[in-house]
């Protein structure tokens, strides 16, 4: 039975209230601590059961979630090796506790750094071009800006879901300048820029970055006007999967977001495709900013190969 | 109907024309030419936007000016301008059919087609291919901030084309599966590059990388001479309402927006163009301008103003 609190959270992600990687996990971890909490369970095996049954359910959320899956995949192997030493419930519920409070306060933290380490290759005056959602990003704009480094956002929109609005919505709240354009628009205004700034939803062991449709295009569109591209994306996001020759799964989404759900209805004799995330190659990222310090892309093998939990065959 | 629009445009103008030549009547042939180019001045103030309709005035004088040079009689020069004006009206009318035509013969069986926005050209290409038989279909992108997509999209698949509409942002992502890219054009300029609609230099250069061709449906009248002086063209912003309504912005904060409608694709990444009188490629462009419109010197160009790209 996967407990309720795990059904809502799944459920208000679904119904994007949420934005980014970072968001979704640490409203995953939460939901995971709400129902440890509240478990019935009175064997030690129950609670590994119903662990079990709700990590599972969560990794359905996204399948690209890659700090979703590798806190979820850490807090089961701790309390896993808890279990196994002759924990009792109570002591689960504390490893589990402890365990997502502790890669929470990592993810945190990470971003912290990300944002410090960011906001040094931010020049004065630099205009900086986004797109999608990242807390990676917004935090080191934010902290460039506290810095007094007087920079300019362009924002695209980031159809379908248009959060870039709620980029643009944070980012001017701090007194930033930001000006919101389509994202098609983006080539027109590549050559007022000096570097584009995007978060990662994964990074693969070859360096290349899945994020929000349209991540691509940017990318490529920079590197044709020689501006650089940055990824920024803690270690978290970087995909033991792929390692192994994973694809990562690119997830399509309802169509009804692409065109909404009365001109379905209206105009049935076309079909709608909506790929959430594309890939960028590694081509066309010239850094990585991780809160462990900037590395190229081809670096990413480095970090992927460390990532704790990853059985290898 | 910004596409029909530019013909049926510059038809209107050069149908004014026509009608001050007809209705002119003085024997003194430089009389007759300035009364025309008086009148051809009027015109271009009256709508400076739109490619087509500086075309049609100068496809007219262009004729007129041959003939005056040629010493013709005033009486001559008045048929020259009749013809002309009739001629470039016809243009007006067949040229969509007869790009229709051409470029449906670029489309092969199992094709998969992507354009972008909404050009009667482009349409007629794919329609046209369809009524005569092959089977291919068709990407369409939404477009913002119009989503002018839509009615491509339901224009095809009114015709039985299979469509699937895709957001601009995942052009890159689906442009491996795509044979071809095939879309209109705004404007083309004297060195080839495309201005349309804003988000096709994007899809150009995806195609350009993953070697899928970029073939342009353009009427010779969306040809433009400005450029060859060096003029750039004026790429014009619209109001933010397109995009965003006062009420979401104003949930936003502070913040800027900023709405090109249109963007140029340097000529390295379109493969070919199609015209009513046939297929050149980019570097071809030139010509047209000058078997079409005469257009030759800076001195010929400096008798017009020059003009802004503008949707109606």
């Amino acid at each position: 039975m996967v407990h309720r609190d795990i059904l809502k959270v799944v459920d208000d992600i679904r119904i994007r209230q949420m934005r980014g990687g970072t968001v979704v996990t640490h409203a995953a971890l939460n939901a995971l601590r709400s129902a440890a909490v509240k478990t019935n369970a009175t064997s030690s095996k129950e609670f590994l059961g119903e662990l079990a049954e709700n990590v599972k359910y969560l990794m359905k959320i996204r399948a690209a979630s890659i700090p979703l899956s590798n806190s979820l995949r850490i807090v089961s192997l701790d309390v896993k090796q808890a279990a196994s030493r002759g924990a009792y419930v109570k002591e689960l519920q504390n490893v589990l506790s402890k365990s997502a409070t502790q890669f929470d306060t990592k993810l945190e933290e990470s971003i912290r750094e990300i944002a410090e380490i960011g906001a040094r290759r931010i020049k004065v005056g630099d205009v900086v071009m986004t797109h999608s959602y990242s807390s990676s990003v917004i935090a080191i704009l934010k902290r460039a800006h506290q810095q007094r480094k007087r920079l300019k956002v362009f924002v695209t929109e980031t159809r379908p879901e248009l959060e870039g609005r709620d980029v643009a919505r944070e980012l001017a709240a701090e007194g930033i300048d930001v000006t919101l354009i389509i994202d098609s628009a983006a080539s027109h205004f590549i050559e007022d820029s000096d570097k584009v700034l995007i978060g990662a939803e994964a990074v693969a062991a070859n360096g290349a970055i899945v994020n929000k449709i349209g991540t691509a295009t940017i990318a490529s569109v920079a590197q044709r006007a020689r501006v650089r591209v940055y990824a920024a994306a803690s270690t978290y996001k970087f995909s033991p999967e792929t390692m192994l020759g994973e694809l990562i799964d690119i997830e399509e989404r309802d169509p009804s977001n692409v065109l909404g759900q009365s001109k379905l209805k209206k105009m049935p004799h076309f079909s709608v495709r909506n790929p959430a995330f594309d890939v960028t190659s590694p081509q066309d990222i010239d850094l990585i900013i991780t809160e462990r310090g900037v590395i190229p892309p081809q670096a990413a093998i480095m970090i992927v190969r460390e990532q704790k939990g990853v059985s290898l065959p | 109907m910004r596409i029909r629009g530019a013909g049926l445009i510059a038809a209107s103008a050069v149908e004014a024309l026509r009608i001050v030549a007809q209705s002119s009547s003085t024997e003194d042939k430089q009389r007759f030419v300035t009364e025309l180019s008086d009148a051809a001045r009027i015109l271009l103030e009256t709508r400076p936007t739109a490619v087509s309709l500086p075309n049609g005035i100068r496809y007219v004088m262009h004729r007129v000016n041959e003939a005056k040079s040629a010493a013709a009689s005033a009486a001559d020069i008045r048929q020259v301008a009749i013809r002309a004006a009739d001629g470039f009206i016809a243009l007006t009318k067949t040229a969509i059919g007869r790009i229709g035509k051409i470029g449906a013969k670029r489309i092969r069986d199992g094709d998969i087609v992507l354009t972008h926005c909404n050009s009667n050209a482009a349409i007629a290409v794919m329609t046209t291919a369809w009524k005569e038989g092959k089977r291919f279909e068709v990407f369409a992108t939404e477009t913002r901030p119009r989503f002018q997509g839509h009615l491509t999209a339901h224009a095809l698949a009114s015709a039985g084309i299979p469509v699937t509409l895709i957001l601009d942002d995942a052009v890159r992502y689906f442009i491996q599966n795509v044979d071809a890219v095939l879309i209109g054009a705004d404007a083309i300029t004297a060195n080839g590059a495309l201005v349309n609609k804003v988000g096709t230099s994007m899809i150009a250069l995806a195609a350009h990388e993953a070697n899928v061709g970029v073939y342009v449906a353009a009427e010779s009248y969306k040809f433009s001479p400005e450029t060859m002086i060096g003029e750039l063209v004026e790429i014009e912003e619209r109001d933010h309402s397109e995009m965003i309504s006062n009420k979401e912005l104003k949930q936003i904060g502070r913040v800027k927006v900023r709405n090109p409608s249109f963007d140029v694709t340097p000529p390295e990444f379109i493969d070919l163009i199609i015209t009513e009188r046939g297929i050149i490629p980019p570097l071809g462009a030139m010509l047209i301008l000058q078997e079409v419109f005469g257009v030759v010197t800076p001195e010929e160009l400096r008798e017009y103003q020059t003009y802004r790209i503008d949707e109606p």
